[in-house]
């Protein structure tokens, strides 16, 4: 049951994670290499609060704003000048993660630090004693899910991303600005990216490399739940977060990461638009 | 006699549409011939069939009684069967003289393109000639204007030795001199290397310079089929396309 | 007019024979140049170069992946590292074997390359090209490098690999500074002439046209699958010999070869000296190997820092790199020269 729990949270954090990432793909073509950077940028969001004022919340609350403005900064600086070049905007971003995840090390320094929970306490689920604050995190991330499921789903500009998504150049002729759909994507997948690194802060050992690691984890999920579909990418994450979780119980972490790469290699083999990817075109 | 190229009830369907209909065709050895049809009768759409570009969902295709169908995009090209392109379709990157000996090691094997044959070279060359482009050998193809395009790429699908060559709308945006230098030349080439032709046109005095038998298609379906005075006379094919134009 | 075009021809051939000739000239002069290097040169430089060539003849592996066919490898490290852990693991657990040194140095290219080959048949041949190609090589460099510092028995963990038994082939021993540098020069040169071969070869136009053009390409009869491999598998046999080299001159292997950093530095090499150009790699190498060395003690924490700078950079402003600006430049020049 624990085990299940473990991966419930996993799940959680990497559905956040890899949302971003398979929305700006399937929206814009690009890859953003420093994603995972955009993740570790809400956990310093949260170190930098903590340090400043003693309180853990108000980091968490500020992360999605902070990481999302610095994703929008980004699309507007830099992916924007290489639109169309999907390999160059890979190696770009690759260089902008090496200076964020450098920089951050100049500003807090390299090591690693580890911080206070918000909060304390077990609720038994099931006949299992399981960390209230996993618990709270799992529900977080669901309701996260459910709104973005909403805002993609339900609103005006959620018509527009799928607009943008399906055929651009017919999208722009009937007035929608994709260039702001682009931006506010961007900054939407950062700032969630980045809410995902503030609430996992307390539950990792953190320094500027953990980045990498949730990115690769989220490019398993990408590859597993295919891109451009929301509900593919929790299942996904799911299935990736569970996985990880029955197989770290068992092996060591680095057998679990080879299970799970063979995996979504004889996925993408099969089916190359994920599990639960729409086949298009 | 029998066909070189031969199509057999071809359906292909895109969502409810059947831009393929159940298109049958015969094209003998040395044939010369033009698909006609107006805009959206399936032309190109068979012609992606033929090459292998896109996968029937009925019917099969023959190359000199051999299935071609389900072979991939570069086996289809091995056997013969080549094609030019609407719009002009080179690599952007190289120079001309690069394109053109690209196409004529094209059907060579693997192991073979290691060095390149003196005889791929010299028919490079010699093509480079004919298509009236060695004076553009050394510049960059990215830097053609679109007539000097569509001459490279008639010169690549030359170079590869065809015994088939599909040709999509290949005078388009071409001057009207040069449309019928084209026509000269391909019919001069195509008699004097025995090749086939299967061309895509909608310039008729191009056709009218060039076809041994006309196809029409329309709404996906082959609407009638013969020389060049009989379609013409064909009181169906002047109501749906011809119209008052011949 | 038929006989001018004959003869222009002609010339043409001509003149693509002295430009050859002329090439080999000037290569054969830089090898005689870095022949004599350690003749004039302190242990110290002597080493430096010799590590420049290797990351260079590391980053022409990747170049020919990359620049030439268009197919980004992240993790391209993955089989330097293997090159590099193979020749160690050889020498460290089996030294007593007969015939040890040829061993390492056959391993320390074979696996490498059988690791890329299969790594093609699986992917390449499924048709997983482009970005999601790009982002499974990362994932296999980062697997490769944890279990190289999780099999502590057998890799010797974050440690790595030292006390080696020297390379031994029959008189000759691959060790130390000397043998290692004589061995990377002629080792440089001789992947330096299989790389140019290749690209010069019909083969070679087909890898170009996999990059700019790959259905006119497969559409002219090449299996453009197979280009890819070809390519691919060549490269990271390049770049598996670089990791090989690298044991004998450092006489130590890391888990650090196998990973991240490194990765991103080969791009860097390559992204820096030129893509699609055979000297740039090695150029790209020199210049930030070179930059690196000006660095302070104090500055020396903010290379890697740098390096992604570098990397954002040039990406945005100068795709073809160094020698393409240079290139540029030179064709500049001659284009005011003809006009008057």
């Amino acid at each position: 049951m624990t085990t299940v729990l473990n991966g419930l949270t996993l799940a959680a954090v990497l559905s956040l994670v890899a949302i971003g990432l398979a929305v700006i793909f399937g929206l814009m073509r690009v890859i953003n290499m420093a994603h995972g950077e955009m993740f570790i940028l809400g956990s310093y969001t949260v170190v930098a609060a903590w340090e400043a004022t003693g309180n853990v919340w108000l980091g968490i609350a500020l992360a999605p704003f902070v990481v999302g403005a610095i994703g929008w900064a980004i699309e507007r600086t830099m992916i924007r000048r290489l639109s169309g070049r999907l390999l160059d905007t890979l190696v770009a971003t690759w260089g902008l993660s090496i200076v964020i995840r450098e920089g951050l090390k100049v500003v807090f320094g390299a090591g690693s630090r580890n911080l206070p929970f918000p909060f304390t306490g077990d609720l038994t689920v099931l006949g299992t004693r399981y960390p209230l604050y996993r618990l709270f995190l799992i529900a977080l991330a669901v309701v996260v899910m459910a709104t973005v499921l909403w805002v993609f789903l339900r609103t005006d500009f959620g018509w527009k991303v799928s607009a943008v998504t399906q055929d651009r150049e017919m999208a722009m002729a009937m007035g929608i600005d994709a260039g702001r759909i682009d931006a506010a994507v961007f900054a939407l997948g950062a700032g969630l990216a980045g809410l995902a690194g503030a609430v996992m802060t307390p539950l990792i050992t953190l320094n500027p490399e953990v980045g990498l690691f949730f990115l690769a984890r989220s490019f398993l999920v990408v590859i597993v739940g295919g891109v451009g579909s929301l509900l593919g990418t929790a299942a996904g994450a799911g299935l990736i977060g569970m996985g990880q979780a029955a197989l770290a119980a068992s092996f060591r972490p680095v057998i679990a990461q080879i299970v799970l790469l063979v995996l979504a290699i004889v996925i993408i083999r099969l089916r190359p638009t994920g599990l639960f990817g729409r086949l298009q075109g | 006699m029998t066909a070189l190229l031969e199509a057999r009830g071809l359906v292909k369907r895109f969502g409810g549409l059947r831009a393929t209909d159940g298109v049958s065709l015969a094209i003998e050895p040395g044939e010369v011939r033009c698909v006609i049809g107006p805009n959206g009768a399936g032309k190109t759409t068979l012609f992606n069939l033929l090459t292998g570009h896109l996968r029937p969902d009925e019917g099969e295709i023959l190359l000199d009684g051999e299935r071609i169908d389900v072979l991939p995009l570069h086996e289809i090209a091995r056997r013969g069967l080549v094609r030019k392109y609407q719009v002009p379709s080179v690599l952007p990157d190289v120079s001309v003289s690069e394109n053109i000996r690209l196409a004529a090691a094209g059907r060579r094997r693997l192991s073979d393109l290691l060095r390149e044959r003196a005889d791929d070279r010299d028919r490079a060359e010699a093509t480079l000639e004919e298509l009236a482009l060695d004076g553009l050998a050394d510049r960059i193809a990215g830097q053609l204007s679109h007539g000097e395009l569509q001459r490279l790429e008639i010169a690549m699908v030359l170079a590869a030795q065809p015994r088939v060559l599909l040709l999509d709308e290949p005078t388009a945006g071409m001057t009207v001199e040069e449309t019928g230098r084209v026509a000269t030349m391909l019919r001069a080439i195509a008699e004097r290397r025995g090749l086939t032709l299967v061309i895509v046109e909608h310039d008729i005095a191009f056709i009218k310079m060039l076809g041994d038998r006309i196809t029409v298609l329309h709404e996906g379906r082959v609407l009638a089929e013969g020389p060049h005075a009989e379609i013409e006379a064909d009181p169906l094919v002047r109501r749906v396309y011809l119209g008052e134009g011949l | 007019m038929t006989e001018a075009v004959g003869a222009r021809t002609l010339i043409g051939r001509s003149a693509a024979r002295r430009i050859e000739l002329v090439h080999w000239v000037v290569a054969a002069a830089v090898a005689v140049a870095l022949w004599v290097v350690p003749l004039f040169a302190s242990r110290f430089v002597t080493g430096q170069v010799a590590r420049i060539l290797v990351f260079g003849i590391a980053a022409l592996g990747l170049d020919l992946i990359w620049g030439y066919t268009g197919q980004l490898s992240l993790g391209h490290a993955a089989f330097f590292g293997l090159g590099a852990y193979a020749t160690g693991l050889v020498l460290v657990h089996l030294g007593n074997v007969p015939a040890a040194g040829l061993l390492a140095i056959v391993a320390g290219v074979a696996v490498p390359t059988t690791l890329a080959y299969l790594m093609a048949r699986t992917l390449i041949h499924g048709n997983v090209t482009g970005a999601y190609f790009a982002i499974i090589t990362l994932l296999v460099s980062l697997i490769l490098e944890q279990l190289a510092t999780t099999l502590i028995g057998i890799t010797g963990g974050i440690n790595g690999l030292y006390g080696m038994a020297p390379i031994r082939i029959g008189p000759w021993e691959l060790w130390g500074l000397l043998p290692s540098y004589y061995t990377i020069v002629v080792c440089a040169l001789v992947a330096y002439a299989i790389a140019r071969r290749l690209v010069r070869s019909p083969i070679g136009r087909a890898m170009e046209g996999v990059r700019t053009n790959e259905q006119r390409t497969a559409s002219l009869g090449y299996p453009t699958s197979s280009v890819r491999t070809i390519a691919f598998v060549v490269g990271a046999a390049i770049t598996g010999l670089a990791g090989m080299l690298y044991v004998p001159l450092e006489q130590f292997v890391y888990p650090t070869q196998l990973g991240v950093l490194l990765s991103t530095s080969i791009i860097v090499w390559v992204a820096i000296g030129g893509r699609r150009s055979l000297v740039g790699p090695f150029i790209g190498a020199f210049v930030v190997s070179y930059g690196q060395s000006l660095l302070s003690d104090r500055l020396q924490q903010y290379w890697v820092l740098a390096t992604g700078v570098f990397l954002v950079v040039v990406v945005l402003t100068q795709p073809r790199g160094l020698v393409g600006l240079v290139s540029t430049a030179v064709r500049r020049v001659r284009g005011h020269r003809e006009e008057r």
